[in-house]
């Protein structure tokens, strides 16, 4: 027994098949569409609701990612989302009961140049300005926040200073899954595992349900929450997406004591490290450069964060490797999520979460939820509609990933 | 006998022993307690060695002097201390056919495989060779006796044999406890296991305190023993097959047979090494988890130190049963055997930084250098103020060897330039030059640089430092689209390029030995010699002031540096560096491509139109323009000014307190006595007077400083 | 900020560039004394002072090169440095022009039939290289 094992959620699933109608279908049980089940119950008393997913729930990027959560993005409409949803994060504990492990830990994000220091700079003031709290800190204070840093960067990197962005933290991304889950089926959501979408259903140009090995099932509002393959889906209702989806591998050491307190990213490195709750060093970079839809891992990329994370922290040289993964991130011409209308009546989208989905899902679900239940986007999500790119009004966030 | 140090106390262990042997040798387990199958498969025997922890120690021979410590009781052991890494070796070497495993199947595979004229390597861990994963190349990373070698073999054979089962019973985590092979291993070291009962799926029960006393079986019965031998079938060692899915392996023998499944396991640990009992499984199940990998998610069961080797039949057992479905076990994810970050870093490089030939001369001169778009690059000599006046009122020499450089020559290279710039080419003279955007098909800013026209059919075009290596691959990957009929010649990195800058330029060029009628005008070019070296001078301006860009071969960048160094010096000459740079070119208003453009910068944004000709009938990124210039532009980028000091880079733009944009070049003006800025704004609500670090600042027209341009064409 | 300097391996070398049609450069006689590298199909490196006579094609880019530094290699050396240095396998035939990274520097090796080899690499990389292959070189003294 560890306190690793789940014993206090649970998982009400209803019983028997899909009905043949809803009001919402979701395709993707994942966090998105979980989560935008959940305040479809909970906010606005929609629980005709049915979720699919072609695999277990949490099984796409949910369960493969590097939990950070955090709000330290580039644009001031980003800040505001991203820091909305990190609150909501601080408070998903007290609201559903569920211990989702959400640990505040603070992200350091490093400079080792004079144009890196510029960067970080700029993201510190930007996100002061559009209520995330971030400072400029030099070595010192990065030094006392992290102890285990080598300042010298191995002699070829030093640091130069960093933005510290207070209210980073970091959840266990499975519970984050399971907690809306729980939520959604508690008030009467239908969740279906392992009922892969197969096709839309179109009456005319609008789309009225989805295809599934189970039946058709009609809805009055289809939501791709599909993490992957999402140009596969908006492709079935003739919807064409400025989206490419690449891997993002990352991997776990074994299990240490609990002494590596921050989150620490790398502008010029390009990696970032944290320890999980479970004593783990989770490292991760950058996605793949090539689009891909692999989840395999390669020797390189190890090779690359283990050389970029020593050069930092000297300690984890010792450390040995346990396991890596890859998921597999939608990432759109901007670098921002893509949310709302499709342009086809009856259908909408939550895509372009790149490496920034984990992160955005209270947010998103939340204001998706609300899009769906009143037909007009909220103002937190308007400026992320699929109609930016021919309003030539595209959200441009280099600061969106901790990848480039 | 040699010693280890195990826990502190020194401990015997004879030749050849394993850390776990010399362990079992002393009379104690290497771990405290769980089965042992001594073949690697499990983690019941893993320790710190010499500081490192997670080390499995029955794959790690005993040397004198090793230190042993037990992981911390009921706790993870510390990451430890912060000395950087030993050099790890890595060696690289090719095979025609890996053959991983020296079993019967092993020995069969490679011998056939030899017969077939291929080159084979056997790899067995019990030879020093522990292979880590299977990669993609494919490539099999192994660890050796000396070092980490990465093996990049045609063909893979699997013939790693079975695992032998462990129990899952109550007491399963005492010592005592063996695996067939393993009570073989031990016996045959030497070492008296004692009083030895074998026993297979008849057991029911472990019984003892820390050690083993006896076993309770299905019959009822009890038997007092020392050791517990175990003879529960075993499991194929496929995990490396299941590793790297695009890779073809072969898995002959043992490893091929199909997973039997164990009976479902009614109590006792099921993962020993996260320590999960059937107990917490039945937990979950309970709790609407029911199928493989949502047991192992809501468990953590199968993701330990054994990676699910030791577990999964039981676990593929206990769904089986449960839900009455065989589940397929859970995918295999690299690493098979731990490899410490040290291990895995060796060798590998993660940047290179490239120098300018002038780097020795920018250190001698008190430099400091920064990374700037992969070189290293002077930020300042000592004082950028000092830097930034020689350039305004004598003369500066910049290095700016970086600037991406390039030769086409060909019968369709007008054609080219058309397609791949914005604005005209055919009407630049021989000797004449231009600025010019590079946009790419969203019609948004890619880079900037110059076209210089060096006969009718070659040009030099010339590209910003950092964006230099995109730009070529850019070039090149258009030319071979369009299948047009041009030679590319990159000479970034064979070329020098010095920068003489300020009112005394002229001056400092006719003392170099430039006449008054060799000095090309503004925007134009030409050859010759500058103080004896062989230049191609470029008349272009970026600091505002005349400007004689002189790119040269490399091997004379030291010679005409130092000479003009000397030559100047009577004209009060210094170096300036990018800080005085940046400063002197913001008072002319020129941006820096990723610094003052963001992705989607198109022309207009930044106020270029004038470089874009929207009625050429084609070039990379028209359609874009065409289509965005009826749409309304959301932000634009504008000069302020206000009274210093001026405020960080990246500081937000205010407007009645909204925040409608950020400073992207930020400068205290020596000149104004005051900072000049350009930054970004909304369009609307547009304002005259806007807000930046809590003061007061005023849109300004763009260039603040000579906006005739007078100063750079005298 | 700059690494330790190390001893120089790598000369600078001083050659010609020429770009050109591939049969203009099938067709060329280059002069006796240099060393011809076919960089690729468009592309040879001359090695030498004598500048090489203009091939068959009247768009050919003629240029000095003073970019590269080169190390001749011992058979032995070149072992050396591929193993632990090189990730990609060497080709088997000889003569022959390898181009990669080589200790994460984009390099050239020009693999001779003797098992020797000329290493060439960006004047602008040089020191890079040299730091990273001279514990290798050491080895091999």
């Amino acid at each position: 027994m560890n306190e690793f094992v789940e014993t206090l959620l649970d998982l009400p699933w209803q019983v028997g098949d899909p009905k043949p109608a809803y009001d919402v279908v979701i395709i993707g049980a994942g966090g998105h569409g979980l989560a935008t089940a959940y305040y479809l119950a909970t906010r606005h008393g929609i629980t005709n609701v049915c979720v699919l997913d072609a695999n277990y729930i949490g099984s796409g990027n949910s369960g493969r990612n590097t939990t950070i959560i955090r709000s330290n993005y580039g644009i001031p409409e980003s800040v505001a989302f991203y820091q909305h949803s990190l609150e909501m994060y601080q408070q998903l504990e007290a609201e559903t009961g569920s211990w989702i492990m959400h640990s505040t830990k603070g992200q350091i994000w490093l400079a080792h140049s004079v144009s890196t220091a510029r960067t970080e700079r700029t993201r510190a003031l930007m996100n002061e300005a559009c209520g995330a709290k971030t400072d400029y800190i030099g070595p010192e204070e990065i030094k006392r926040l992290c102890p285990q840093i080598d300042l010298t960067g191995g002699g070829r990197y030093p640091v130069q200073g960093a933005s510290y962005h207070h209210e980073g933290a970091t959840a266990r991304h499975d519970r984050v899954v399971w907690t809306y889950a729980q939520g959604a089926l508690r008030n009467g959501v239908h969740v279906f595992q392992h009922t892969p979408v197969t096709g839309l259903l179109k009456d005319g140009d609008r789309v009225t349900g989805v295809q599934t090995p189970k039946g058709n099932i009609s809805a009055g509002v289809v939501l791709s929450a599909v993490g992957g393959h999402v140009s596969t889906v908006a492709g079935w209702a003739g919807v064409r997406l400025p989206i490419r989806t690449h891997a993002l591998q990352a991997f776990v050491t074994n299990a240490y004591a609990q002494e590596f307190a921050p989150i620490v990213s790398s502008n010029d490195l390009v990696f970032y490290i944290s320890q999980t709750p479970r004593g783990q060093m989770l490292i991760g970079a950058e996605y793949d450069r090539q689009a891909s839809y692999r989840t395999s891992t390669s020797y390189s990329y190890l090779q690359a964060c283990s050389a970029k994370a020593t050069t930092l922290f000297p300690f984890l040289s010792k450390l040995r490797i346990l396991r890596s993964w890859a998921g597999i991130c939608d990432v759109s011409t901007d670098f921002s999520p893509i949310l709302g209308h499709t342009g086809v009546d009856g259908l909408m989208i939550s895509t372009g979460w790149g490496t920034w989905g984990f992160k955005a899902i209270p947010a998103a679900g939340e204001q998706l939820a609300e899009l769906i239940a009143t037909g007009t986007a909220p103002p937190l999500i308007a400026p992320f509609g699929l109609d930016r790119f021919a309003k030539e009004a595209a959200m441009a966030d280099p600061s969106s990933a901790g990848t480039r | 006998m040699s010693r280890v140090v195990y826990d502190g106390a020194p401990i015997e262990y004879a030749q050849g022993d394993s850390l776990a042997l010399a362990a079992l040798r002393s009379g104690q387990h290497p771990a405290r307690g769980g089965t042992l199958c001594l073949a690697g498969d499990c983690g019941n025997c893993v320790a710190i060695v010499d500081g490192t922890p997670w080390v499995r120690t029955c794959q790690t021979t005993a040397r004198a002097g090793t230190v042993v410590k037990r992981h911390p009781n009921g706790s993870h052991p510390s990451p430890g201390g912060a000395e950087h890494h030993a050099h790890v070796a890595v060696r690289h070497r090719s095979a025609d056919h890996v053959v991983i495993g020296s079993g019967d199947s092993g020995v069969t595979a490679a011998a056939a495989a030899r017969a077939a004229g291929d080159d084979v390597l056997v790899l067995d861990a019990g030879d020093g060779n522990e292979v880590i994963g299977v990669f993609d190349g494919p490539t099999i990373v192994v660890r050796t006796t000396d070092g980490v070698h990465q093996i990049h073999a045609h063909h893979i054979t699997l013939a790693t044999g079975a695992a032998e089962l462990h129990p899952v019973v109550p007491g399963n985590t005492l010592a005592g406890l063996y695996t067939a092979k393993a009570a073989a291993a031990v016996r045959g070291a030497g070492i008296d296991l004692g009083r030895t009962v074998t026993v297979g799926a008849e057991l029911v029960a472990i019984r003892g305190e820390g050690t083993v006393s006896s076993v309770e079986l299905a019959d009822g019965t009890t038997h007092e023993c020392d050791s517990v031998i175990f003879d529960l079938g075993s499991a194929p060692r496929d995990v490396l097959a299941r590793m790297a899915p695009m890779v073809p392996v072969t898995v002959v023998g043992p490893a091929a047979a199909a997973h039997a499944l164990p009976p479902c396991p009614k109590a006792g640990v099921l993962c020993s090494c996260g320590k999960i009992t059937v107990e917490d499984l039945d937990g979950v199940w309970a709790k609407g988890f029911q199928e493989l990998e949502l047991v192992k998610r809501s468990s953590l069961v199968g993701v330990g130190t054994c990676q699910g080797g030791m577990c999964m039949p039981h676990l593929r057992a206990f769904v089986a049963d449960r839900s009455g479905t065989v589940p397929e076990p859970f995918t295999a994810r690299p690493a098979a055997r731990q490899l410490t970050l040290g291990e895995v870093a060796a060798g590998y490089h993660i940047d290179t930084f490239r120098r300018s030939p002038l780097h020795q001369e920018h250190l001698a001169l008190g430099a400091t250098l920064d990374k700037f778009g992969g070189w290293f690059r002077p930020w300042n000599y000592g004082d950028a103020v000092a830097e930034y006046w020689a350039v305004r009122e004598a003369v500066s020499l910049g290095d700016v060897s970086t600037l991406g450089k390039m030769i086409v020559s060909g019968p369709d290279v007008v054609e080219v330039l058309e397609r791949l710039y914005p604005n005209h080419v055919h009407d630049i003279k021989v000797g004449r030059s231009r600025y010019v955007l590079i946009l790419n098909e969203r019609g948004h800013i890619l880079d900037d640089g110059m076209i210089l026209r060096d006969a009718e059919d070659r040009f030099t075009l010339t590209f910003t430092s950092g964006g230099a290596s995109t730009a070529e691959m850019w070039v090149r990957d258009w030319i071979e689209t369009w299948g047009l009929r041009v030679h590319v010649l990159d000479r970034t990195v064979s070329h020098g390029a010095i920068n003489v800058t300020g009112p005394l330029a002229v001056e400092l060029m006719r003392r170099a030995g430039v006449s008054d009628d060799d000095r090309p005008k503004f925007l134009q070019h030409r050859r010759g010699e500058v103080a004896g070296i062989p230049c191609h001078i470029m008349r272009l301006s970026f600091t505002g002031e005349a400007s004689f860009e002189l790119h040269h071969q490399i091997d004379g960048s030291v010679a005409l540096w130092n000479e003009l160094m000397e030559l100047g010096r009577p004209l009060g000459i210094k170096p300036h560096g990018l800080q005085a740079l940046f400063g002197l070119r913001t008072e002319k208003g020129h941006i820096i491509v990723g610094q003052d453009t963001e992705l989607d910068s198109s022309p207009r944004r930044v106020n270029m139109d004038w470089a874009v000709k929207l009625d050429k009938p084609w070039f990379v990124g028209r359609d874009a323009l065409l289509r965005t210039a009826a749409l309304p532009d959301e932000r634009r980028l504008f000069g302020f000014t206000m009274e210093g000091p001026a405020p960080y880079e990246g500081s937000v733009i205010r407007v009645r307190g909204e925040v409608v944009g950020h400073v992207t070049s930020s400068w205290d003006s020596p000149l104004f006595g005051k900072a000049v800025l350009m930054g970004w704004q909304k369009r609307l609500p547009h304002a005259d007077v806007v807000e930046i670090d809590g003061r007061e600042a005023h849109v300004s027209p763009v260039p603040f400083y000579d906006p005739e341009g007078a100063r750079a064409r005298s | 900020m700059p690494a330790a300097e190390i001893v120089s391996t790598l000369e600078i070398l001083r050659g010609w560039r020429i770009i050109a049609d591939p049969s203009a450069l099938d067709s060329a006689t280059w002069p006796a004394t240099s060393r011809v590298v076919r960089i690729s199909p468009d592309d040879v490196y001359v090695i030498g002072s004598v500048e090489p006579a203009v091939p068959a094609d009247p768009y050919a880019i003629i240029t000095p090169e003073m970019g590269f530094a080169g190390v001749g290699l011992s058979p032995a050396e070149v072992t050396a440095i591929a193993q632990e240095h090189i990730e990609w396998p060497l080709p088997s035939m000889r003569p022959a022009l390898a181009q990669g990274q080589i200790a994460g520097v984009p390099a050239k090796l020009e693999l001779h039939v003797d098992g020797s080899a000329l290493l060439l690499v960006a004047c602008a990389a040089r020191h890079e290289l040299e730091a990273r292959i001279a514990r290798t070189l050491a080895g091999c003294a």
